[in-house]
């Protein structure tokens, strides 16, 4: 039965690969039933952890306790945050290759699960549970099949030698026995590296038995030590750009002597890294694989097919694209996307993605304070650097006109696409905010170049006056972009879209500033919500004198509490709420998962630029959201309480010791704690894109539930009619 | 992870709309009072010092010999929330009490008992709330000041079976500071201290003491002048 189950798992994973048609790609997400482990009760988790772990001998009994606490809710904070894929291709692919793995493994690894993380880092980690994440960027950088093997390998012998249990129980000890000195810590980090030395080992035994090629594995490394660089390495093409009259001057273009070379080393000081360098890692492979322990097979794939890794991989790399974006990592993204663009070329997704790129680009240089993303080219390495440099150059305003010229090609291409049309629509607003922007600067014909030869051999033979009146005009018109926007100047929509976006830049002005005027008296409330999404409260007490197995059970009760306080206070306002994350709801599926994913890609970039009007790429999907969940406002709730022990105090003492009454009063503020609460409500605009509405209050002291619940049902009420 | 980014989320949500309130939705904060509850009744007991006993049969003394007993009064209040952080409140109480023993001659009878004290005060005030405890009116910390009016009727039966009476009228400024903190929902207690200045101090320095009825007088405003001026509150409440 567990051999037909894992065979049609296999061949479900298999036509799903290749089921994930590139040409109409969106985004990952999760799918089929949510695992078990995704909705647990933390508590139990806890319980039943503590219990395994008090039988091992890897970890004492007092330190067991204290691990399986502070573990299983960094586990669960990781899994609940929406970033944790199941159920994709990526995932699927990785479990098949495990399959593989327990079939050459004697030991028992049943209990073994692997979930895709969306990041672009290159990485891998596993729990003590056996739980095993690998990232979207891993299997973006990955060559084949037998490295991704090698790398569960490694992290499987970290579960399976309890590194982790170890790891903590010789950090106590080492606490114990002495004061935090450097000493100390550096043993810390030896004692780190002899277990991924181990865990290399083991790892390559585990993947050679499991027939794969011992060189390849050996190749892994060379992954890992460029890693952070991106997926290519290809000269920046100008020409997406440009135009028949239209081409990027040679001072926005790097010397190619200038760039700097690959700086990665293999032999780095890793005294104070956890990992030993790629040179002693590889060096203990080549050892290994000397002692008689390398295999004569040359299997470089056993799961799959080259085809289905490579479709595998160019769906993490465009996943990776969408990574970018969200992170506001526009120039790695831009450079991403070109590489991909060529080997795909006119895909949709790509060159929205890149449209997005350049929207954004274009916002955070007009408007933001806080810009997420770098410039600088100076360190920057392989040839990527050109795109910095490039984009260094460009002036604000030149860079908005780029990005007009980007956003329209890519809109005019695609008439339908909605997204696009907005996006358009928006970075003209950008576009007119500037004064140089104006559209009598640029060129609505294409430059005649057969006469340019003509008009300098004519400059001869013009007088001093025309000379001087003839390169002054020249210097009026002719910016280095002036031939930029020939392809969509005379486009019909984009100047009426160009008056629009002045009015609307005019009359935003306008009512800004009888808002301002307004707000000194404000007028009644517009904001008459019935419905509402509702993300779980999020409640975090720091309370110096609990143990961390208390704070947690009290963080995670009062979570559960205010989840019941605001259903209450909705129901008595009138308020339709629904919970988008309540991982505790029995009927909670693989869908509300993907729906919470969503917001929070949406909300994570949307807030990282801290000004208003900002469309974000994940806004294309939210629509879907206010439709199934009839509400187009999100509500955000958090409330944090600190208690502390208040620090000896002598002027105090002192004050109240001059008079012997004063004591008293003095012990009292001595001996209480210092306790403080934080309470906010916000409400997002899925349709605007902006906030909507926030509350927030600063408490000294701590609020029992009833009084958190009255601020709760304060804030629903503030909102209602 | 998740708590991290969530409070970034927040943060940084909350910092977005202050920093461009200007073009938000204007918002004028409704009264939401506490869990929508504009009413609450209190039934509390005011534990406070005093120099006329509750129970007649005391023995004289008190505490170190001083004179000072301590003494209860019951008290019940309405509060009426104006708005989120204010309230008004109406109460009233009845007092028992009995005075210290009374020392005079009437005729050839020295009379050594004790006079008996009834009364009652009504009064009215207002409560501030404090934001930064979390209160919302009726419920939280707040600060109260009320006009009292009290009146008391004394009486005393001589030992020839005569009574002897004295009405005594006066008005205090009852100053409070009290936590109501909620058990359940809407049940809640309430801690605090309270302190009044009244009429009476007045009344006492002008008083003169001729003859029994006066010296009655005179003991009872003695008594009564610095009766509230040190109240601890014990009490119970329900939000209606």
């Amino acid at each position: 039965m567990k051999k037909i189950t894992t065979l049609l798992l296999f061949l479900f994973t298999l036509s799903y690969a290749h089921a994930q048609d590139i040409e109409s790609y969106t985004r990952l997400q999760s799918s089929g039933p949510i695992p078990d482990f995704f909705v647990k009760f933390l508590d139990e988790k806890i319980a039943d952890d503590n219990d395994k772990l008090r039988e091992e001998e890897s970890i004492t009994r007092k330190n067991a306790s204290e691990f399986s606490v502070i573990t299983n809710y960094r586990l669960q904070q990781l899994i609940q945050s929406g970033k944790v894929l199941y159920g994709d291709p990526l995932t699927n692919y990785a479990n098949g290759v495990l399959d593989k793995l327990k079939a050459a493994s004697d030991q028992d690894l049943d209990h073994i699960q692997i979930y895709t993380l969306k990041s672009n880092e290159v990485n891998a980690f596993a729990t003590h549970q056996g739980v095993i994440f690998i990232t979207v960027g891993l299997i973006g950088q990955l060559e084949n099949e037998a490295q991704l093997a090698f790398i569960l390998s490694h992290e499987l012998t970290h579960v399976l030698e309890k590194h982790s249990q170890l790891s903590y129980q010789y950090s106590q000890d080492l606490i114990k026995k002495s004061r935090y000195g450097d000493g100390t810590i550096s043993d810390f980090y030896q004692y780190s590296r002899e277990n991924e030395s181990e865990a290399d080992q083991a790892g390559f035994e585990l993947a050679i038995k499991a027939g794969y090629d011992a060189e390849e594995l050996y190749n892994t490394f060379r992954v890992l030590l460029y890693s952070y660089l991106p997926i290519d390495e290809q000269p920046v093409d100008y020409s997406q750009w440009e135009n028949e009259s239209f081409k990027i001057a040679d001072d926005y273009k790097m010397d190619k002597d200038r760039v700097n070379d690959i700086s990665a080393e293999e032999d780095v000081d890793d005294e104070y890294l956890t990992h030993p360098n790629i040179a002693t890692r590889r060096k203990g492979a080549r050892v290994f694989l000397n002692n008689g322990n390398s295999s004569s097979s040359t299997k470089k794939f056993i799961y799959g097919t080259p085809e289905s890794f490579e479709n595998l991989r160019t769906v993490a790399r465009f996943e990776m694209l969408n990574i970018f974006i969200q992170r506001a990592d526009y120039v790695k993204g831009l450079y991403h996307s070109m590489i991909l663009l060529k080997k795909h070329p006119n895909n949709a997704f790509l060159t929205n993605g890149q449209a997005m790129i350049w929207y954004g680009l274009s916002v955070y240089e007009t408007r933001a304070n806080y810009v997420p993303y770098t410039f600088s080219y100076r360190k920057k390495e392989g040839e990527i650097q050109h795109l910095y440099f490039f984009l260094n150059k460009l002036k604000s305003e030149e860079l908005v006109t780029i990005a007009t010229q980007q956003v329209w090609q890519t809109s005019l291409k695609n008439p339908e696409n909605e997204f696009l049309k907005k996006l358009r629509k928006e970075v003209l607003s950008e576009f007119v905010s500037y004064e140089e922007n104006n559209l009598n600067k640029f060129a609505t014909t294409p430059a005649n170049t057969d006469s340019l030869p003509k008009k300098i051999a004519d400059d001869t033979k013009l007088s001093k006056y025309d000379k001087i009146e003839k390169k002054r005009k020249k210097e009026d018109v002719d910016g280095p972009l002036y031939y930029a926007l020939l392809n969509i100047i005379n486009d019909d929509n984009f100047i009426k879209e160009i008056d629009d976006a002045q009015l609307k830049n005019e009359k935003k002005k306008e009512t800004d500033e009888k808002v301002a005027k307004a707000n000194k008296k404000p007028k009644k409330s517009s904001l008459d919500i019935n419905s509402i999404i509702m993300t779980t409260p999020n409640f975090n007490e720091k309370d110096d004198r609990k143990s961390a197995k208390a704070t947690v059970a009290k963080d995670e009760l009062t979570k559960e509490k205010l989840v019941g306080v605001l259903e209450d206070n909705a129901n008595q306002l009138g308020i339709n709420m629904s919970f988008i994350d309540n991982f505790k709801d029995p009927n909670f599926t693989t869908e509300n998962y993907n729906d919470f994913s969503l917001l929070n890609d949406y909300l994570g970039e949307r807030l990282k630029f801290d000004g208003l009007d900002f469309t974000p790429y994940s806004a294309q999907y939210t629509p879907a959201l206010t439709e199934k969940y009839g509400s187009q406002y999100v509500g955000i709730v958090g409330l944090y309480t600190q208690i502390e022990r208040r620090p000896f105090n002598a002027a105090y003492l002192l004050v109240c010791a001059a008079s012997i009454y004063g004591l008293p009063l003095y012990f009292k503020w001595q001996f209480t704690k210092d306790k403080s609460s934080d309470y906010t409500f916000a409400v997002f605009n899925l349709e605007s894109n902006n906030p909507s509405f926030s509350n927030s209050n600063f408490f000294n002291g701590e609020m029992s539930i009833h009084l958190q619940s009255a601020q709760i049902y304060n804030s629903l009420n503030q909102i209602t009619k | 992870m998740r708590k991290i980014q969530y409070t970034l989320l927040t943060i940084s949500a909350i910092l977005l709309t202050l920093s461009a309130s200007a073009q938000l939705v204007v918002i004028k904060e409704k009264n939401s009072y506490y869990h929508g509850k504009r009413s609450s009744i209190n039934f509390n007991f005011g534990l406070q010092p005093t120099i006329s006993p509750k129970k007649k049969d005391t023995p004289s003394g008190g505490f170190l010999g001083l004179g000072i007993y301590s003494n209860s009064k019951p008290e019940l209040t309405y509060k009426f929330a104006l708005n989120n952080r204010a309230a008004v409140f109406a109460k009233g109480s009845l007092i028992q009490s009995s005075r210290d023993i009374l020392y005079g001659t009437v005729g050839n009878t020295r009379e050594t008992k004790r006079p008996e004290m009834k009364g009652n005060t009504i009064g009215f005030g207002m409560s501030w709330y404090h934001n930064n405890k979390a209160a919302m009116a009726p419920m939280g910390r707040n600060f109260s000041a009320g006009i009292m009016r009290h009146k008391y009727n004394v009486s005393y039966t001589l030992s020839n079976n005569n009574p002897l009476t004295s009405e005594l009228k006066y008005y205090s400024l009852e100053l409070s500071y009290c936590n109501n903190q909620p058990i359940t929902k809407y049940l809640y207690y309430q801690l605090g201290f309270s302190t009044s200045f009244n009429t009476l101090i007045v009344d006492r320095l002008t008083g003169d003491n001729d003859g029994l009825a006066n010296a009655l007088k005179f003991q009872d405003v003695e008594g009564l002048a610095y009766r509230d001026i040190a109240v601890i509150r014990v009490g119970l409440g329900y939000v209606l």
